[in-house]
């Protein structure tokens, strides 16, 4: 199984946590569940070219992952949501993949942190 | 919608964050609500668990509409508030709810530091922003100054020349009849209307803060920002970039463009404490400041214009830092346009009764101590001698170490605290076993004219009586008993021997102050000699019974149990 807890900028995200494990464990779930469905309505935005929902959903996925630390996801739901705001629906439909891409790494790693448990946060 | 998500279908619905339920227990003891506008529940989450040590209860919305309907029905005390929301954008909202509550602290929740739109707000009056992700102790300092400014802002300053109990209940109170201070509260008056520069002067702890908040409440700004800052309580470049805000990269820890005091407060009144501690070079762009209304933000060259009314205070020699090159002349005389002077305490001495009775009153409130029925009278005599260096806020200070400590109804001397006992090294008369209860007038007279035996007359006291106390009281003796405890059963009869005393003490408001001690006096001596019947003393007087009950509520007379009057002066 490959090992994404790398996508997580974990020491980070605690830091801004005040080393608090068990709120960075249920933000983390929180997010596992919301984040796939927040792209999900961003790729519908998208694709309907309703540029008012689709940047809203882009704004709120960049901030859903920053959140967790997923960095990398972060930035490509910026880009996207930049591009939408220009009015670049094709080159946001394009980034799309990656995007899906990135983001499921990054909830992989989120769930192998939480699978770690506490020992995590010391790491 | 999404699993667990808050659901923006129910707009109107204001949800309570379920990790943050307040229980009954809870719900006593919390004295503001934080609203958070924002649809993503993680951000809900952060806020409350960062929030949870400022004891304060946290409620979440996630629309424009729910948010509004939040304001209106909680009254909250600061707002955070999303920049994108569903349907109407933050922008909107912040302008909507500045129409429902001018003073409201909003701070904007932002994905993006540098997001013009959140400068924008600010420019606007929001109070600040916060970037996500969120740093949850930086979050918690911002609040917490937020709640503060809330404070300031909000609640009032009382000011009280009566024997009304209830008087300091509503906010922030500032007692006191002794001429020194009318002549503060008239000046107050003088210039809140004024669009003038005002320094306040007194020592440490006389109250200068609530001068500034009365200027601010009663002046034409009201509706505007009220902000204060602390200019000892920062470093210097702190400090700098607190007043003025920096640019990103403008030194190593600013990782983002900081928006200022004399920014934020743009038409409002913006309170600078301990100005003599602010370095030349803060000195020097505070004058320019008072000069042009501009200023860059620290790492910028772009001027900014605002139209803010500064309160200045300090309890530093000004004019001696001025002779000595620590304070530049320039800005002392910018600052000095109007000087309001507090006294201190120990130049007050007849306000320390009042202040006592309103402290107690509060203090045994918020402590939980109703049995507390007052102080006996060799403890008012050791309170009213003792200099009090540390002016009201020591006062306070006393006030609260003595409830805590006492285990009966009475606060004696041994429930005070060693610094007050330890000030008296000189025999103190005998005291009896009276007791001064703050519900009432300190002084006191019971309907049974026989009660009055024992009480030294106003006219047997020292001469200044406006200023006895530890420092005007002759080899350091403590005051007679009867002024001591305030106790003395009437106003003064002499008024010859007040006159002079008042006439020593540079009085320039002589008449009204002569005519107010007979009027006094005639009042509660009639009022005794009627049993505190108002309809007979009206008939003894000669004047209608409405006349009678408007001047017992003037001097607060209080007739409950005892017919009360103020202590003399």
């Amino acid at each position: 199984m490959t090992d994404y807890r790398h996508e997580i900028d974990f020491k980070s995200m605690m830091e801004r946590l005040g080393g608090l494990w068990d709120l960075a464990e249920e933000l983390a779930s929180m997010t596992i569940t919301d984040a796939p469905i927040v792209l999900g309505h961003l790729k519908n935005s998208l694709a309907l070219e309703d540029l008012e929902s689709a940047h809203r959903h882009a704004h709120s996925l960049k901030g859903l992952v920053a959140t967790v630390g997923c960095t990398r996801c972060e930035a490509t739901a910026s880009r996207i949501e930049k591009l939408i705001a220009a009015g670049d629906f094709e080159t946001s439909r394009a980034l799309l993949p990656e995007l899906t891409i990135q983001l499921d790494q990054s909830l992989q790693g989120l769930k192998q942190i939480i699978d770690d448990g506490q020992s995590s946060s010391q790491s | 919608m999404l699993p667990g998500m808050i659901d923006g279908s129910h707009s109107n619905m204001i949800r309570q964050l379920a990790w943050k339920t307040p229980t009954i227990e809870s719900l006593k003891t919390v004295t503001s609500t934080v609203l958070v506008i924002d649809d993503d529940r993680t951000i809900l989450l952060q806020i409350s668990r960062a929030l949870e040590p400022l004891d304060v209860h946290v409620e979440g919305v996630t629309t424009a509409q729910a948010g509004l309907e939040a304001i209106r029905t909680l009254k909250p005390s600061v707002v955070l508030l999303d920049l994108v929301l569903p349907q109407t954008s933050g922008m909107e909202l912040f302008q909507r709810i500045k129409d429902l509550d001018r003073r409201l602290p909003v701070v904007f929740i932002t994905a993006d530091a540098a997001s013009e739109s959140a400068i924008g707000a600010i420019s606007l009056g929001a109070y600040d922003y916060v970037a996500k992700p969120l740093h949850l102790a930086q979050l918690q300092q911002l609040v917490s100054k937020a709640l503060e400014t809330r404070r300031l802002m909000s609640v009032p300053v009382a000011v009280s020349v009566t024997d009304d109990d209830k008087a300091g209940d509503q906010g922030d109170f500032f007692v006191g009849r002794s001429p020194r201070m009318l002549e503060v509260f008239k000046e107050i008056g003088r210039v809140a209307q004024q669009n003038v520069t005002v320094l306040v002067r007194g020592e440490s702890g006389t109250g200068k803060e609530l001068v500034a908040r009365a200027i601010y409440q009663f002046g034409s700004r009201s509706t505007r920002p009220f902000m204060a800052v602390n200019c000892a309580a920062l470093p210097d470049t702190l400090l700098e970039s607190e007043l003025f805000g920096h640019e990103k990269g403008a030194f190593t820890s600013a990782d983002r463009r900081r928006i200022g005091k004399f920014e934020q407060c743009n038409g409002g009144t913006l309170f600078l404490d301990e100005v003599g501690d602010m370095s030349p070079l803060t000195q020097g762009k505070v004058l320019r400041l008072l000069q042009e209304q501009r200023f860059e933000r620290v790492g910028s060259n772009d001027t900014i214009e605002t139209n803010v009314r500064l309160v200045a205070a300090t309890n530093r020699p000004l004019e001696q830092m001025v002779q000595d090159g620590r304070f530049r002349a320039d800005l002392f005389y910018r600052l000095n346009v109007v000087t309001i002077s507090l006294p201190p305490l120990r130049e007050r001495v007849e306000d320390i009764p009042l202040l006592l009775k309103y402290s107690f009153s509060r203090a045994r409130r918020e402590l939980d101590k109703p049995d507390v029925e007052g102080l006996s009278p060799d403890a008012l005599a050791l309170l009213m001698a003792y200099p009090w260096p540390g002016n009201i806020r020591e006062l306070q200070s006393v006030v609260r170490q003595c409830l805590l400590k006492c285990t009966g109804p009475v606060i004696v001397p041994d429930f005070l605290p060693a610094a007050i006992l330890d000030y008296q090294a000189v025999p103190r008369e005998e005291v009896t076993n009276r007791v001064f209860f703050p519900e009432n007038s300190p002084a006191s007279i019971s309907r049974d004219p026989s009660s009055t035996a024992g009480v030294r007359p106003l006219s047997q006291l020292p001469e200044d009586s406006s200023v006895a106390g530890a420092a005007h009281v002759p080899n350091g003796m403590l005051p007679t008993h009867a002024q001591a405890s305030g106790m003395s059963d009437l106003p003064s009869s002499d008024i010859g021997q007040l006159i002079e005393a008042r006439l020593q003490a540079g009085s320039t408001n002589l008449y009204a102050e002569a005519l107010e001690m007979m009027e006094k006096y005639l009042l509660t001596r009639v009022l005794q000699a009627s049993q505190a019947n108002q309809s007979k003393a009206a008939e003894i007087l000669g004047i209608t019974r409405g006349k009678v009950r408007d001047r017992i509520a003037a001097f607060g007379i209080n007739l409950d149990k005892n017919v009360s009057i103020d202590p003399p002066r």
